[in-house]
């Protein structure tokens, strides 16, 4: 297949489900880092939400500089910063300057972000915030660029989502839920808006929920439960379902949640490294796979990245 | 006195602080002063990041200053420096015109709590209760993560330092002589003072001057109008065996000679006829190997 394969997501939060010293998540990223590094990963993903109980990392720029410290050849991205949430020119400066301590380790993933209150406590129109994604990756792409065009990954799976990255050149982190078809019709979207733009078109990611065990069963009986306990909170508070948040739409958020249960990557390792193949075949090159969630131990965590590299990653990067 | 060195951010490269912040560590000095660019202030807390595994004691400050954007964004990347840092993080914030360093220390102060707070300020209303937001509005926000520190520093530079300083009780950096702003504050804040620090920016050119005298000088300062912490611009480029031997002339001639009103007779002949010693020992040891 030979695909990319790195894993995510570190949000530093210490949540209802599994309370944690935010200074010891901090202070043992660094060696976490290193640790995915030496594990042969090729990437670590971080993201970014603000002002939330369970203390989300609204700054996921810094932790990358402090794992730049730790590692040498790890990539370390976003997915995402919520670009319209922030002043572009700033962003510009910050991100130039994480990726002169990464020595140009830096992928620069940037996204919408959807909730009002963010918005509000920075003074923003959530509604206005496809133009100032416009506007704001004008400012990443212009000359002279820090980086590779395909350094920065957009997110999203709406036609307008989709052109914006090929018209930048940037690459795309897919949402999990696309299927085989629903990725190579956003490929041919992505690749006919680069060429139309004259720009050469990036990479293909995906992130996917994933989780795997020696014994598949055991890994979706454990799994799955705690996985759609994790959507259940995060979309009810947060995701906008019928002009209010999830929970006054119990019916909806239960078909958010079981799409997302659905299209997670859940089993053994041959079941997981056959899953990932499909998704490579039709047209990913980069697989972030995210073990990395609140109802996790840190002792969980460990072997689970050591079981998936040991596997998994050897399978998809053969 | 706490003994700290600055590094200009202009002309450092981020990716070399980590090793420049472990030297400054392994002299036994006390703290690393990262000055941001000008124009870039953003990037001294991506620079004190970068010291969060590389460093285990020392105190990293950021030098950084207001700017046209939103005071949020340094809250909450202040917050994250010091949880990276386990509360070792100094935030320097630089501004000239009053009203603008007032209300980013306003806001700063505000979101360091531990409590949601609402900001009504001449720039920045927060949050800003913009009528297209009706998906769970709030009235008061709360940054998060909260600090490490209970009371994480606050450092104030430039022309409206002095100001903002006497009305929040924060220590203005004196970057000229410090006497007539302490003056100032003794009288506005009264006691108050006492919980303040005084640091100070100070050059020093080994070249030009010999490190005895920088201890002279910074002692007198000290005995003026009470400077307890030297954040010092060493004029040999950073990583230089020069720049390497001005950390540690700091740490063993000049540090010990500031701890103290004063030393007893014939301690510091001792300690400069070892360094004089130990000075011809390297050059002997230079020129055989």
């Amino acid at each position: 297949m030979g695909v990319e394969m790195g894993v995510g997501l570190w949000t530093f939060q210490s949540t209802v489900t599994r309370p944690h010293q935010l200074p010891c998540l901090y202070r043992d990223f660094p060696a976490v880092a290193r640790k995915v590094e030496q594990l042969g990963y090729a990437h670590l993903w971080l993201a970014e939400h603000r002002l939330w109980y369970d203390a989300f990392c609204p700054a996921p720029l810094l932790p990358i500089a402090s794992a730049a410290a730790a590692t040498t050849t790890l990539r370390l991205g976003t997915a995402m910063v919520l670009l319209p949430q922030h002043d572009p020119e700033r962003l510009r400066s910050l991100a130039a300057a994480v990726d002169d301590a990464a020595r140009g380790r830096l992928e620069l993933g940037v996204g919408l972000g959807h909730r009002d209150a963010e918005f509000d406590a920075l003074g923003l129109p959530r509604t206005g915030r496809g133009r100032r994604m416009d506007a704001g990756l004008d400012v990443l792409d212009r000359e002279p660029r820090d980086r590779r065009p395909d350094a920065v990954w957009g997110g999203g799976m709406a036609r307008a989502a989709l052109e914006r990255i090929g018209r930048h050149g940037m690459s795309a982190l897919l949402p999990q839920t696309l299927d085989a078809e629903g990725i190579r019709r956003a490929v041919a979207t992505i690749t006919g808006a680069a060429r139309a733009a004259g720009r050469e078109p990036g990479r293909i990611g995906m992130i996917k929920d994933t989780w795997v065990d020696v014994d598949g069963e055991a890994a979706r009986s454990w799994f799955l439960p705690r996985l759609r306990r994790h959507y259940t909170e995060e979309a009810g508070a947060w995701w906008v379902l019928d002009g209010g948040h999830g929970f006054t739409s119990p019916e909806r958020l239960q078909g958010q949640v079981d799409r997302t249960a659905t299209s997670a990557v859940v089993g053994s390792p041959d079941e997981v490294a056959a899953r990932f193949g499909q998704i490579a075949d039709a047209g990913v090159d980069t697989i972030v796979a995210r073990v990395n969630f609140d109802f996790v131990s840190d002792r969980e965590l460990g072997e689970q990245l050591e079981l998936l590299a040991a596997t998994v990653l050897k399978a998809v990067t053969a | 006195m706490r003994i700290g060195v600055t590094l200009d951010l202009a002309t450092v490269s981020l990716a070399d602080v980590p090793a420049l912040a472990a030297a400054v560590e392994e002299a036994a000095l006390d703290l690393v002063w990262l000055a941001a660019p000008s124009g870039r202030p953003e990037v001294a807390l991506a620079a004190a990041a970068t010291c969060a595994e590389p460093t285990r004691t020392v105190l990293i400050g950021a030098g950084t200053a207001v700017a046209e954007h939103h005071p949020l964004y340094l809250a909450e990347e202040r917050h994250v420096a010091d949880q990276l840092l386990g509360g070792r993080l100094v935030l320097g914030l630089r501004g000239d015109d009053e009203a603008s360093l007032t209300e980013w220390a306003d806001v700063l102060l505000a979101a360091a709590g531990t409590t949601p707070f609402a900001h009504r300020g001449p720039r920045h209303t927060i949050p800003a209760g913009l009528p297209q937001h009706t998906v769970n509005p709030e009235t008061r926000v709360r940054v998060t993560p909260a600090p490490y520190a209970l009371e994480p520093t606050l450092w104030l530079l430039g022309r409206a330092a002095p100001a903002v300083a006497s009305a929040y009780a924060l220590s203005p950096v004196s970057e000229e002589d410090g006497a007539p702003v302490w003056r100032h504050l003794e009288r506005s804040l009264g006691p108050a003072c006492r919980r303040l620090r005084r640091p100070a920016v100070r050059t020093w050119d080994p070249g030009a001057e010999d490190v005895v005298e920088l201890a002279r000088r910074l002692s007198a300062e000290r005995d003026g109008w009470g400077l307890d912490t030297t954040l010092l611009r060493l004029t040999p480029p950073p990583g230089t065996a020069a720049w390497h031997a001005a950390l540690a002339d700091l740490a063993v001639v000049v540090r010990p000679r500031l701890q103290q009103e004063r030393l007893p007779a014939g301690l510091e002949e001792l300690w400069d006829a070892e360094r004089t010693h130990q000075h011809t020992a390297g050059v002997e040891r230079e020129v055989i190997t």
